[in-house]
């Protein structure tokens, strides 16, 4: 049951996010952006969990398996739930921002904020009991290849879109 | 702490701790956060008023609508921000009592911008349109400044982890919406050769792009050769 609820928030914030960013350039983007948007956020999550699984059990500081899912579904469900949050303004300044390098900057800018809190989150519950320069070594080098991941990945579902996003 | 409008402005300026104890307690939210409202759309109200009676006419009326209108906007669009930061970072959310702290802080802000009104109608008979555009921004930057104040100590009252990011997220989330917003149902003092006073005008440009032109356009910088006279549009 609890797994659903974060489900739940993992996929509803960046659906509405992305949703309401495609919007600005029509139903069909928002249909793509909406679906596109919590696949890679779960997508990327599922291709690199486990690189810092590993890396922190070589390096002793790792939780148990079981523990990191846990942790990383919260950690979506926590984007999630801010990016929700942030759904309201994001559609204001969608259908109010004239230009549409304005709507493209805001939207990757309220995507990072989500995705910075949930990772914040993410590492607050793996590793804050944890001593030692290993885990924030490990986990800003895990977050930075993640973030490189899910960049690549949204520019390319834009592309694909044949450069209208 | 009674509810009643005119005890509520008194102690939205006076006592501000006991209105966040209010708040807090979590009793009788509803009515606290419409006597907020109730504030803004007066507060609000007058500014806007103030600000329209530079043009005259129809425009009073449509620049005290709009300015309450905008706060009550950002209000509706910040406060799911405001509890989905609190649901993540400090795990506690109640959409209720952000929504009272939210409207409490634009509430105490209106309130001091129209304690301005009076320097605003001064300026009209000395300064020109640019100048006096300059001097609404900056009085409505006092009231966002007291805003501010007590917004900082509502969050002062949470659990320290986590409240300088959420401190700053949502600072950001306020600036940006409330500039766009008021921006976005823009004209409040209309040019004095504006041919039409229209409700809100078209998209195009942005908040920051206005204030960089006005502030050229105080220093006698234009970029085009004449504004368009009344009546050149029909």
């Amino acid at each position: 049951m609890e797994r659903r609820r974060w489900a739940f928030w993992a996929a509803a914030g960046p659906l509405a996010v992305g949703a309401s960013l495609g919007l600005r350039f029509g139903v069909d983007s928002a249909v793509a952006l909406g679906i596109a948007l919590p696949a890679i956020l779960a997508g990327t999550a599922a291709l690199t969990a486990p690189a810092l699984y590993i890396g922190a059990a070589f390096t002793g500081v790792a939780p148990p398996p079981r523990d990191v899912l846990t942790a990383i579904t919260e950690g979506l469900a926590d984007t999630g739930t801010v990016l929700l949050g942030l759904t309201p303004a994001v559609l204001l300044l969608t259908a109010t921002a004239s230009q549409p390098g304005t709507v493209l900057f805001l939207g990757y800018g309220v995507v990072l904020l989500g995705v910075a809190i949930g990772l914040r989150q993410l590492y607050a519950r793996l590793f804050a009991d944890t001593p030692g320069f290993w885990p924030p070594l490990l986990y800003a080098a895990w977050s930075t290849v993640g973030l490189g991941i899910g960049a690549l990945l949204l520019t390319q579902v834009m592309a694909a879109r044949g450069g209208v996003l | 702490m009674s509810t009643d409008g005119l005890s509520l402005v008194d102690a939205l300026l006076r006592d501000r701790s006991a209105v966040l104890d209010r708040i807090e307690s979590g009793e009788d939210l509803g009515a606290l956060a419409r006597a907020f409202a109730v504030t803004i759309v007066v507060a609000g109200g007058v500014t806007g008023a103030t600000l329209g009676f530079h043009r005259g006419g129809i425009q009073i009326v449509y620049a005290a609508v709009k300015l309450p209108l905008v706060l009550l906007l950002t209000a509706g669009i910040c406060t799911p921000a405001f509890t989905a930061l609190g649901r993540v970072v400090e795990g506690r959310a109640s959409l209720r009592r952000d929504a009272a702290v939210v409207l409490a802080t634009l509430a105490t802000g209106s309130l001091l911008t129209a304690a301005t009104a009076p320097l605003i109608l001064l300026a009209m008979s000395v300064a020109g349109y640019h100048a006096l555009t300059l001097l609404a921004v900056a009085c409505c930057g006092v009231g966002g400044l007291a805003g501010l104040g007590f917004f900082l100590r509502a969050l002062g009252r949470r659990p320290p982890s986590g409240r300088g990011l959420v401190a700053l997220t949502l600072l950001s989330v306020f600036a940006v919406v409330g500039c766009q917003m008021t921006w976005s149902l823009r004209p409040y003092l209309v040019r004095p050769r504006a041919p039409e006073v229209p409700f809100v005008r078209s998209v195009d440009g942005s908040f920051l792009q206005a204030v960089s032109g006005s502030l050229d356009s105080a220093r006698g910088v234009y970029y085009r050769q004449a504004a368009p006279l009344p009546g050149a549009g029909r």
